[in-house]
């Protein structure tokens, strides 16, 4: 991987190669951005920018090899251990780092998801954060940089990676033979991470999602029964509760522009534009804030390990609720 | 050689250097010079203010071959083995790895042994917050009594997480964050050092950063010094720290403050595009906010909120956009979003909604405005609740105040007229004592019958059954029905007598009181109890006249086709 097979971030590769080409590598750096977008490609980039024998990150060397095959001796990669990384891996580290590189000119240690650093395990690694060996860098990478404790961003220069262009997104997409409307959805939905657009749940969002909206907007407010039913349907795949989520979310999202008089280049469903107009003349600015809150409210709850089932019909009969329904938000208010 | 980073290359070797912590520096500087360490010295602060280095500074103060001193020499060899990190007799132990009890035995046995070179054996224990509970109670007697020749400092960002039994043996020293000026002074040292070409204001932007933490400032100068190697211009700066042009943070105020929805969607979208965190767009619509709340109410806006160039100006005519109040509200609404981006998947959709609801929310009422309205309406509605009389009887004094010039003018144009001017005027003001009290008393019966209440209810109780028949001062006669128990009583002496003393008193001469008999002839005026009677089954009358005729009695009778039974008031105080 080089800096040219990654898309975009165009700025982020200009500051490493200068900072590169000025001596001025810092020894820690703290790459943050949403997931999927190639922080992580970035730092390999890196490394093997540093490491191959050329300095161009050439790939036919023996260090860009290895560095591609992950056998690297003075490359180490620290990643999570179940759900967070423990202390025990940092001391592994730190023993590592000791020592001086054998190989390249310097030992690199990559950090991945460094918000799961547990608290013994981040303060453990502040000392060589701070001050390592000469010929150490460390590169942490985190999609949440405000759970990263304070004191660890304080020693990294943070670089911030910006979420990719929706038209990017989308002419990787349309190399991969799917047709135009369905590449300019898959770019919206996808939020700018690659990996979510080009992940496995492609057809759930391009078939099932017409289908979800379908079923929503045939519920009204008495129909108790088939709210539930429904309910108890989405709440069976725990899976796929929270792709079904951020496509409602993108649904009412869409209505909620279209109630502010939004422009209509803002819409993420172009291809439903007419069903969700439809929608959107029924509902007020109010009530459809109260319902994006309400599926807000639902996804933190979910991943909270709430009861789905008790979590979809509360989420059912908050989304059904007519505009009359404002004077309770409105007492809220 | 690899690169230093600034922030490793310019820390501070002395306590000269130390940026912001004057109180710490100089307690420790006396203190060294009167010879009165303590053993255990504790500092704390936030991350990156300078205790690490403070620890530093006070270890080669202590070992100082030309010492002890206030200031370290940094050119004996104790100084420069601290300085690279090679001292034999100054440990600094990472607390943060080194946690267990363990690890704390394993220090104390080399406590026993005298320094090889200086004069006191140092141990820096930084992050000191996260040994184990264990740990710190093995350290406790150590940390107490030491041996004459040690000497602990600890470092630590948490230091709620240390244990009372260990805060108390310790002296404690609080790091302040550094104040912004001086960051950015320091800063400029090091600018003009590395020779590096930098604009005061790029300075100040990467000092508002660094959030009053001298390595974070240096962190991200070094960022931005990769960046744009020696020359760095302002843009770049801007860019590099993700910060928003300010055109659009104004453009969004703009629209939440002109109720245009789509303006703020539009900006929203361009944020972005242009890759900016929501999180940093939301953070700097907050600061422009507080900006312009504060440059309405600060003297100097100028020098307080730190602004460069036309800035003020801009601020001043968003600030006329709306009243404190709304942008009050805008604030906290930003605030509370703020907080919700860290933790929120959709920074996107929370700041759409978060503005979007900002754009549509009325002009925000000023309370106090508000009370004063509803008091005015309270006055005005219980001066509404007075029986219908009161009004009538009052409305002709306001006049007369309200007139008052007009009313003696036409008094006088009417003396002239008369050709007698100053009599006509004169005879109200000299004769009232002898004529004005019975014009209003023989006009009124029921007031004289009040003035008998005020000293003898009893009296007045039975007056109020009689009718004044005739009034001929000095008599008085007071008429009751043939065959009232009443005429025996108010024929008593003494009864009759105080009648005709208050009534002395009331007309200011000598009045004589007859009880007549009345036949069942009509003649005599009512009673006041009669005419009280009368008065009521008016009232009602009215009343009933008023609900029937209501439009909505009406309309409700007409639709259910119903009677109307019966009407009770519901409450006599009103007409």
């Amino acid at each position: 991987m080089t800096f040219a097979n990654i898309i975009g971030h165009e700025q982020q590769k200009k500051l490493l190669r200068q900072a590169w080409n000025n001596q001025r590598m810092a020894h820690a750096y703290l790459f943050t951005g949403a997931e999927g977008i190639g922080k992580r490609l970035m730092a390999i980039a890196v490394v093997r920018l540093i490491f191959c024998e050329k300095q161009t990150g050439c790939g036919t060397c023996s260090g860009c090899r290895r560095i591609d095959h992950n056998n690297h001796p003075d490359l180490h990669i620290v990643e999570t251990d179940g759900t967070a990384i423990k202390i025990d891996a940092i001391r592994q580290l730190q023993k590592e780092l000791a020592h001086p590189p054998l190989e390249a000119p310097r030992r690199v240690c990559i950090i991945d998801d460094a918000d799961r650093l547990n608290p013994a395990a981040g303060n453990a690694l502040l000392k060589t954060l701070e001050e390592p060996r000469a010929e150490v860098m460390l590169i942490l990478i985190s999609a949440h940089p405000d759970m990263v404790l304070e004191t660890i961003r304080s020693r990294c220069q943070q670089l911030p990676f910006a979420r990719l262009e929706q038209s990017m997104i989308a002419k990787v997409l349309s190399q991969q033979q799917i047709d135009d409307t369905q590449c300019q959805v898959l770019a919206a939905l996808s939020e700018g991470s690659l990996k979510k657009a080009l992940g496995s749940d492609r057809d759930f969002y391009i078939e099932q999602r017409k289908e979800v909206f379908k079923s929503l907007s045939a519920l009204s407010v008495g129909s108790i029964v088939p709210m539930l039913e429904l309910a108890e349907k989405w709440a069976a795949d725990k899976e796929q509760l929270d792709d079904l989520t951020s496509v409602l979310l993108s649904c009412y999202r869409d209505i909620f522009l279209i109630v502010s008089q939004g422009s209509s280049s803002l819409l993420t469903n172009i291809d439903m534009q007419e069903r969700i107009r439809q929608h959107a003349a029924k509902e007020t600015p109010l009530s459809i804030q109260h319902k994006l809150e309400a599926i807000l409210d639902c996804r933190y709850h979910l991943q909270r390990n709430v009861n789905r089932q008790l979590a979809m019909e509360r989420l059912l009969i908050q989304l059904t609720q007519g505009p009359c329904g404002d004077q309770a938000s409105r007492s809220q208010l | 050689m690899s690169y230093l980073v600034l922030a490793r290359k310019w820390r501070p070797q002395t306590f000269a250097d130390l940026v912001g912590q004057e109180h710490v520096s100089r307690t420790l500087a006396n203190a060294i010079t009167s010879g009165r360490a303590h053993h255990a010295f504790l500092f704390t602060g936030a991350r990156g203010v300078g205790k690490t280095s403070a620890a530093r500074i006070l270890a080669k103060a202590l070992n100082c071959e030309a010492g002890p001193a206030a200031e370290p020499c940094n050119s004996c060899q104790s100084c420069t083995e601290i300085t690279s990190g090679h001292s034999v007799d100054v440990f600094e132990i990472d607390g943060a790895s080194n946690t267990g009890v363990d690890d704390v035995r394993e220090l104390r046995e080399t406590l026993r042994y005298m320094p090889s070179q200086s004069r006191y054996k140092i141990f820096i224990i930084d992050e000191v917050h996260m040994l184990s509970i264990n740990a710190f109670n093995a350290l406790l007697k150590t940390l107490e009594e030491p041996p004459e020749h040690v000497k602990f400092i600890f470092a630590t960002t948490e230091p709620h997480k240390i244990p009372v039994t260990i805060l108390s043996r310790c002296q404690r020293f609080d790091f302040r964050k550094i104040p912004s000026p001086k960051v950015i002074a320091q800063l400029r040292r090091i600018v003009d050092a590395e020779q590096i070409e930098i604009s005061d204001r790029s300075l100040a932007l990467i000092a508002q950063r660094g959030g009053g933490s001298m390595r974070d400032s240096l962190s991200t100068l070094d960022q931005v010094v990769a960046f744009c190697s020696e020359q760095v211009a302002d843009d770049d700066v801007q860019g590099l720290l993700g910060m928003v042009d300010r055109r659009l943070l104004f453009d969004a105020l703009e629209g939440c403050m002109r109720q245009d929805c789509s303006m703020v969607l539009n900006v929203v979208r361009r944020v972005d595009d242009l890759g900016h965190s929501f999180r940093q767009f939301c953070q700097e619509l907050v600061e422009v906010v507080r900006q312009t709340i504060l440059c309405e109410l600060v003297s100097d806006p100028q020098e307080t909120l730190g602004l460069f160039g036309d800035e003020l100006q801009a601020l001043a005519s968003l600030s006329k956009l709306a009243n404190q109040d709304d942008w009050q509200r805008l604030l906290s609404m930003l605030i509370k979003t703020e907080a919700e981006l860290s933790s929120s998947s959709f920074p996107r959709l929370l700041v759409e909604m978060t503005l979007v609801r900002a754009a549509s929310l009325p002009p925000a009422r000023d309370v106090a405005g508000l009370i004063r309205k509803v008091e005015a309406l309270e006055g005005a509605f219980s001066s509404g609740t007075i029986p219908r009389p009161a009004p009538k009887s009052a409305a002709p004094v306001s006049t007369m105040i309200a007139t008052g010039n007009q009313v003696v003018e036409s008094v006088v144009s009417y003396g002239q007229q008369a050709a007698v001017a100053p009599p006509v005027t004169a005879p109200p003001v000299t004769a009232p004592p002898v004529t004005a009290p019975p014009v209003t008393a023989v006009q009124d019966w029921s007031g004289f019958v009040q003035l008998v209440r005020g000293s003898s209810p009893p009296l007045a109780a039975m007056l109020e059954h009689g009718s004044l028949l005739n009034m001929a001062l000095p008599e008085m006669k007071i008429g009751f029905p043939a065959g009232s128990f009443l005429i025996a009583q108010l024929n008593d002496p003494s009864r009759r007598q105080r009648i005709e003393e208050i009534a002395q008193e009331a007309y200011g001469q000598k009045v004589t009181i007859v009880i007549e008999t009345l036949g069942s002839r009509n003649e005599a005026p009512m009673s006041l109890v009669e005419a009280e009677k009368k008065k009521e089954s008016d009232r009602e009358r009215r009343l009933r006249d008023d609900a029937l005729t209501h439009p909505t009695v009406k309309k409700a009778v007409e639709i259910f086709s119903g009677e109307i039974e019966s009407i009770t008031p519901i409450d006599k105080g009103f007409v």
